[in-house]
């Protein structure tokens, strides 16, 4: 904290943010419900869905110079990503987003491919997907959306590079039914987009957003698994009495509630930070895919559990929303290390504090 | 909307923030601290009735009723300053709570003696609520006030009166109908602690805090002291605990206030135990330092925590905000080994101050209604299931 200085504490969403919201929920509601998700698994990837998500603006609206509507702030995308979240909607949201904002940047070298692939991905003929970690050509990496991605943005060999693989990457079977793919960004067509310094940084940033909205999913997700909860609760009659009135299951259920008031608030304004100040709190990001992440977890774990045995079986929606709490997180890799950052990213803005 | 935009503070804004260190620097001495945080006593004379002469107290409220009216960007300012100095008054909170239930209920005769008196500083006012049988179930009291004439005669006892010691009040809550049901025959009063049949026991605490066991034994009390109507009094009471629960809305125009009250003072609670270890931290000459992906994965999981109680609202917060602080103290303490568990010169930013930290964090999850108390509420009230 900067001495003698007072900020705003405002969570609240806008009429506009609010409009963003409510708008893709209802679409989300409407068009996808559990028997789509069902239906689009191995992998979690309905591309008629895709494109009608496209068209009501999902990729345009954040990019930042070219091509799209840029008028969303990450808040709005962030709102996005939660109201997909509820539905756990096979579509690759957060990664194409992620992507597609890396590769509509005016600070990044485009060809004319490139631009070609950025249109297409726009309006979603394309996908274009994230590596989330930096690799070496030849290594393999596990892609998120890779196997229905027609070009892949990575960090590769300290480049940034938009990769299209000469043949399809070859879907691998997941606890989230995610589209993943191994890829070795070798063979087929690749594009440098930065180098050095400004390579790690558009890369750096990507990664990062695709933090926050994932985060966003996970929070949507978590809504969704605490009202299976409470609804199995209050109707469940056990030993004569629904089994909310049992302390040891309420309580559960209330620690969730809990989890996400602070994990959807904390990322609004993890969000709000990384658009209009992205320097002043390196750690937030973090700790907002942190915070979800661990209600995420928590929720499936409560749901699956209140549920007794029902919550085990496949045909419980809990099941399936499982998978996604427990794998999305993990897609960039072991969630502890982003600890480790947030540790260090806080530490001067803490000791700071002694100096006052 | 979504906003965490700096305020910008004209000349005049950054000059009374300046004001407010300056008067702290003269008024408060590190001999104050020390002796605050040793006796636990929750009250310093001199620095509380220097508050009071300033309006500074309740700063917000007029200067006619003895506050300083603060417009809501230096009442945050001033409060930013006071805030870790909580120790040294904690009545100002507690009768600030009451004076809500005053301003409403009691006998015009008392009432803007009392509130005035709140707003100098000379007057404060503890909680007596709680009993040895009665803690989140509050209303299962069995403090009896029983009218006699234009007098209620009080017999009973009192627990976990914190700041009675220094206080001129207790706001009672009696049993005035023992045959009504439960939260009906209840009836709320300003009872002077210095009425005959009174006396005030100590009681000390893991954290250091004093608080206290009050007992009454035929205090007879004047009726203008009832605040509210006779049996009514568990409508009266709920304002100020409402406020105790964090829950209150007040006029913010600028959205600067903290989203839940009580988790937020958990975390300043923790706030001087977590500068500490990252000071140990950042200081390479003592052997672990963020370098350590022990150290620092732990130190990062603690500031997501602290994150999340500052955006967790209401009452999700207030028992968000104990978890993260007793399971952070708990972290801390081991993170700096042996070292952290010495009592260490109050005042100093030295690992000591994570000890301290452990102990204070038990009791907030217990004061002001238990967790699980806020987890029922969630899950019944909030969540709608049945209960």
């Amino acid at each position: 904290m900067h001495d003698m200085e007072l900020r705003r504490n405002d969570y609240s969403l806008s009429e506009d943010e609010e409009q963003v919201y409510e708008a893709f929920a209802k679409f989300f509601v409407r068009e996808c419900p559990i028997d789509r998700v069902r239906a689009h698994t191995n992998p979690a990837f309905d591309p008629v869905l895709w494109s009608d998500v496209c068209q009501l603006g999902a990729v345009s609206m954040g990019l930042h110079d070219d091509g799209g509507d840029g008028e969303a702030s990450l808040v709005h995308l962030v709102l996005s990503c939660e109201a997909m979240g509820t539905t756990i909607a096979p579509v690759p949201l957060m990664e194409a987003v992620a992507a597609t904002r890396a590769v509509s940047s005016r600070e990044v070298t485009r060809n004319d491919r490139v631009l070609e692939l950025l249109d297409a991905a726009i309006d979603g003929r394309e996908v274009l997907t994230l590596a989330l970690q930096p690799c070496a050509a030849g290594e393999s990496v596990l892609v998120p959306a890779g196997s229905v991605a027609s070009a892949v943005v990575g960090l590769v060999d300290e480049k940034l590079v938009l990769h299209e693989p000469s043949d399809r990457l070859q879907f691998v079977e997941n606890l989230a039914d995610h589209p993943l793919a191994w890829c070795t960004f070798e063979g087929g067509t690749t594009h440098v987009l930065a180098e050095g310094e400004l390579a790690r940084q558009r890369f750096h940033a990507a990664v990062t957003e695709w933090r926050v909205l994932t985060a966003g999913a996970l929070v949507g997700l978590s809504q969704s698994l605490l009202e299976q909860s409470v609804d199995y609760a209050s109707s469940r009659v056990a030993f004569g009495s629904p089994i909310s009135t049992f302390q040891g299951i309420s309580h559960q259920i209330a620690s969730v509630a809990i989890g996400i008031g602070g994990a959807r608030n904390l990322l609004r304004k993890a969000a709000w930070y990384l658009d209009a100040e992205p320097h002043e709190r390196p750690e937030l990001p973090g700790c907002a895919f942190w915070t979800a992440k661990e209600v995420a977890g928590r929720a499936a774990e409560v749901a699956v559990h209140v549920q007794g045995g029902l919550g085990v079986t496949l045909e419980s929606d809990s099941t399936v929303f499982f998978g996604r709490a427990k794998g999305w997180p993990v897609l960039a890799g072991d969630p502890h290390r982003e600890l480790v950052d947030i540790g260090r990213a806080a530490a001067p803005r803490w000791v700071a504090d002694a100096d006052r | 909307m979504v906003d965490f935009s700096r305020v910008e503070l004209d000349a005049e804004a950054q000059e009374f923030w300046q004001e407010v260190r300056d008067f702290i620097g003269a008024h408060v001495t590190p001999e104050m601290r020390a002796r605050a945080a040793a006796t636990g006593d929750g009250f310093d004379p001199d620095f509380y009735k220097a508050l009071g002469q300033r309006g500074w107290l309740f700063p917000e409220w007029p200067v006619e009723a003895g506050g300083a009216g603060l417009d809501p960007v230096r009442a945050t300012i001033l409060e930013r300053e006071l805030a870790p100095l909580e120790t040294m008054m904690v009545g100002r909170r507690l009768s600030g709570m009451v004076a809500i239930a005053i301003r409403r209920h009691a006998h015009e005769a008392i009432r803007e003696r009392v509130l005035k008196g709140i707003a100098t500083g000379d007057v404060m006012i503890c909680l007596g609520y709680s009993e040895p049988d009665a803690g989140s179930d509050l209303a299962s009291v069995r403090t009896r006030a029983v009218r006699d004439g234009d007098s209620w005669i009080i017999e009973g006892s009192k627990m976990w009166t914190t700041n009675a010691q220094n206080s001129q009040y207790t706001f009672l809550l009696a049993r005035t109908n023992p045959d009504a049901p439960k939260h009906r025959g209840l009836t709320t009063f300003l009872v002077p602690l210095d009425l005959d049949g009174i006396e005030i026991q100590p009681i000390r605490t893991l954290g250091g805090e004093r608080t206290n066991i009050v007992f009454y034994s035929g205090v007879r009390l004047d009726d203008q002291y009832r605040i509210g109507a006779v049996d009514d009094g568990w409508v009266t009471v709920h304002g100020p605990l409402d406020d105790e629960h964090g829950v209150t809305s007040e006029d913010d125009p600028y959205s600067l206030r903290a989203i839940n009250g009580q988790g937020e003072r958990s975390m300043l609670m923790m706030r001087d135990a977590l500068v500490a270890t990252f000071e140990w931290a950042s200081d390479d000459s003592l052997g672990r330092s963020l370098d350590d992906p022990l150290v620092a994965s732990r130190l990062g999981r603690i500031i997501a925590g602290v994150e999340a109680v500052a955006g967790t609202p209401g009452i999700l917060g207030r028992v968000a905000g104990s978890e993260v602080f007793i399971d952070a103290a708990s972290e801390l303490v081991e993170l700096m080994g042996p070292a952290a568990t010495l009592h260490t010169a109050t005042g100093s930013l030295a690992p000591g101050r994570a000890e301290e930290a452990l102990r204070e964090a038990q009791a907030t999850a217990i004061y002001g209604g238990t967790i699980e108390v806020f987890k029922n509420m969630i899950a019944h009230r909030m969540l709608g299931m049945p209960r």
